[in-house]
């Protein structure tokens, strides 16, 4: 294994692996959102029953 | 520290070499220096197209490009600057500087941190091989819309589109999870009695920046999609044929297109709030007020995004919105500026590299943002837009505002990372050529396009030869500046005099506390802050 990771205690990367983690999920919802697709995806799937 | 990292401890005295050092990097100043290598060599090739640029423009009539190459060099030079060249050099050095201001052993998620910056080579070819596709039999039309990529043109234009989508994919990707990287590192990572409020500027500049990123980029993201499903999937989201609507992707677009310039910006105030202090060797002034203006800025950036179309037609209710919208950005852009004036009153000031940088930009960003509230007045804007004033405008947001920025990032922290002190005589000539020959390639561009010369177009009328070879000429000599400053940089990577741990007088900061290049684990033990 060639990667060196500076150590921080485990307690502190469990921490950043959550905020990563939460700010990761809001970064995709920001995208979902921009996506007009999905409502049409809704509607055309409302408009088919 | 956990028993895990202590046990870790002794692999921690040695690094890998060779390639692998760089492929496999998680190491925060090992990636800031591929980030800060990649922004440089990109910064080439888009100053490399915008001298193709300035070289047809030279004389009136077709020189060397056609229309479509022409467009095409043009619409690559704007992505490759912005996502290429200036976005990447941020990174490169919030990743070399935040762990080092902050006291932290490195960056938070450090294998995050190494993806982040390898999706940038992909991304970058993807870049290219939009602008060469067309060039083989079957690559169909060429990229002509301009950085904005309006449809309906660019559902029109051959498979290089593809390309392009795909590459501002990847840019994005890569944006967004550098970004998560840099607000957890600031969140989790600070040193004991490092308090948000102790934090350096350059620090709660890329806080911001990275929020806005994280709010932004996935819109653009967004709207690419769509386009790419217009493209090929047969949908109408921007087909007026099909039940769409075009001016939809404008509003996609400049909802991320205006946040964007701040996102160029913000680090490089940032950077400026390290040099101003230092080099007139007093604190800066207003601190919490720089803080709560960069707050504002991403906040009031966020909602002004259709200055950019007032001429669509929109109602005069919502134009005059984004109209006081727009000019209100102007009170807390002003306050910084503000603040940068009254660190350097009365101070010790002297002007080395970075500070001559640092206020060429107070004075040309300025400038250039006077010009932007012009620009935001709804009548005055409906005559300027789309017209070679607009591009005099930017360009003196974006070179001042961004590309000074860095560079005096660059030549402040430039002994701290190489552990050489520069050439200070060669970067001073490097400065005042480039400055003087940025302001005579861009400032008749301002007069041009109020006379009525319209942008992105090849041939001009012959009223306006004058000036396009006057703005041509010291376009040429611009670009060619650069050469120098790769020059000196290179100088200083391979020798010079030793940089000491406190490399200017009046720096403050924790980077200063270590040696003159730092090892390559740094903050092992967390400092003290007072």
């Amino acid at each position: 294994m060639t990667t060196v990771i500076t150590p921080v205690d485990d307690a502190t990367r469990r921490r950043n692996r959550r905020v990563g983690l939460l700010l990761g999920v809001f970064a995709v919802a920001v995208f979902l959102s921009s996506v007009p697709f999905w409502q049409k995806l809704v509607q055309a799937a409302l408009d088919a029953q | 520290m956990s028993t895990t990292a202590s046990a870790l401890h002794s692999e921690h005295e040695h690094h890998p070499y060779g390639w692998r050092r760089w492929l496999f990097s998680t190491n925060h100043k090992d990636i800031g220096t591929l980030y800060l290598l990649f922004a440089l060599t990109m910064f080439f090739l888009g100053g490399l197209s915008a001298m193709a640029i300035r070289a047809e423009l030279l004389y009136p009539g077709l020189q060397m490009l056609d229309p479509d190459l022409y467009n095409n060099i043009l619409t690559n030079h704007a992505l490759i600057m912005i996502f290429g060249a200036v976005m990447p050099a941020g990174a490169g050095i919030a990743n070399w500087m935040i762990p080092l201001m902050i006291g932290a052993p490195d960056m938070a998620l450090p294998r995050l941190n190494n993806l982040s910056f390898w999706i940038l080579p992909a991304a970058a070819m993807m870049l290219v091989l939009s602008f060469i596709v067309p060039f083989f039999p079957g690559g169909g039309t060429q990229v002509n819309t301009g950085w904005t990529l309006y449809p309906p043109l660019s559902v029109q234009v051959g498979m290089s589109m593809d390309f392009l989508i795909f590459a501002i994919h990847l840019l994005g990707i890569s944006s967004v999870l550098a970004s998560i990287n840099i607000i957890v590192t600031i969140l989790n990572m600070r040193a004991p009695g490092m308090t948000m409020f102790k934090m350096p500027i350059f620090c709660w500049a890329w806080f911001v920046t990275a929020f806005l990123l994280i709010l932004v980029v996935p819109i653009i993201a967004g709207g690419v999609t769509m386009l790419l499903f217009d493209r090929h999937f047969g949908t109408s989201f921007f087909n007026a044929a099909g039940g769409g609507d075009p001016v939809l992707f404008q509003h996609l677009f400049w909802f991320f297109g205006h946040p964007e310039v701040y996102i160029l910006i913000l680090p490089a105030i940032g950077a400026l709030a390290q040099v101003i202090p230092a080099f007139s060797r007093k604190p800066l002034f207003g601190y919490k007020s720089t803080v709560g203006s960069m707050l504002v800025i991403a906040t009031l950036g966020m909602v002004v995004w259709a200055h950019h179309q007032y001429t669509i037609g929109m109602s005069l209710g919502t134009v005059s919105y984004f109209m006081i919208g727009t000019i209100l950005i102007s009170i807390p852009v002003g306050l910084i500026i503000f603040n940068f004036i009254a660190t350097m009153w009365r101070g010790a000031m002297t002007f080395e590299t970075p500070m001559l940088f640092a206020t060429a930009m107070v004075l040309l960003f300025s400038f250039g943002g006077l010009t932007g509230v012009m620009l935001a007045v709804i009548p005055a804007d409906v005559q300027y837009h789309d017209s070679m004033f607009v591009v005099a405008h930017f360009h003196y947001v974006l070179i001042p505002g961004a590309i000074y920025g860095l560079f005096a990032a660059v030549f402040y922290w430039l002994p701290k990372w190489t552990g050489h002190m520069y050439d200070e005589k060669l970067a001073k000539i490097f400065f005042w050529v480039n400055m003087i020959s940025f302001n005579i390639t861009f400032f008749p561009q301002h007069f041009l396009g109020l006379a009525g010369m319209p942008r992105r177009i090849i041939d001009y009328n012959v009223i306006f030869a004058e000036f396009n070879f006057l703005s041509s000429v010291a376009g040429l000599i611009y670009g060619f500046s650069h050469l120098l400053f790769l020059y000196i940089i290179i100088k200083a990577i391979r020798g010079g005099q030793q940089a000491k741990n406190k490399v200017w007088e009046g720096a403050t900061g924790l980077e200063w506390e270590l040696p003159s290049p730092p090892p390559f684990h740094s903050w092992e033990t967390a400092p003290k802050i007072k």
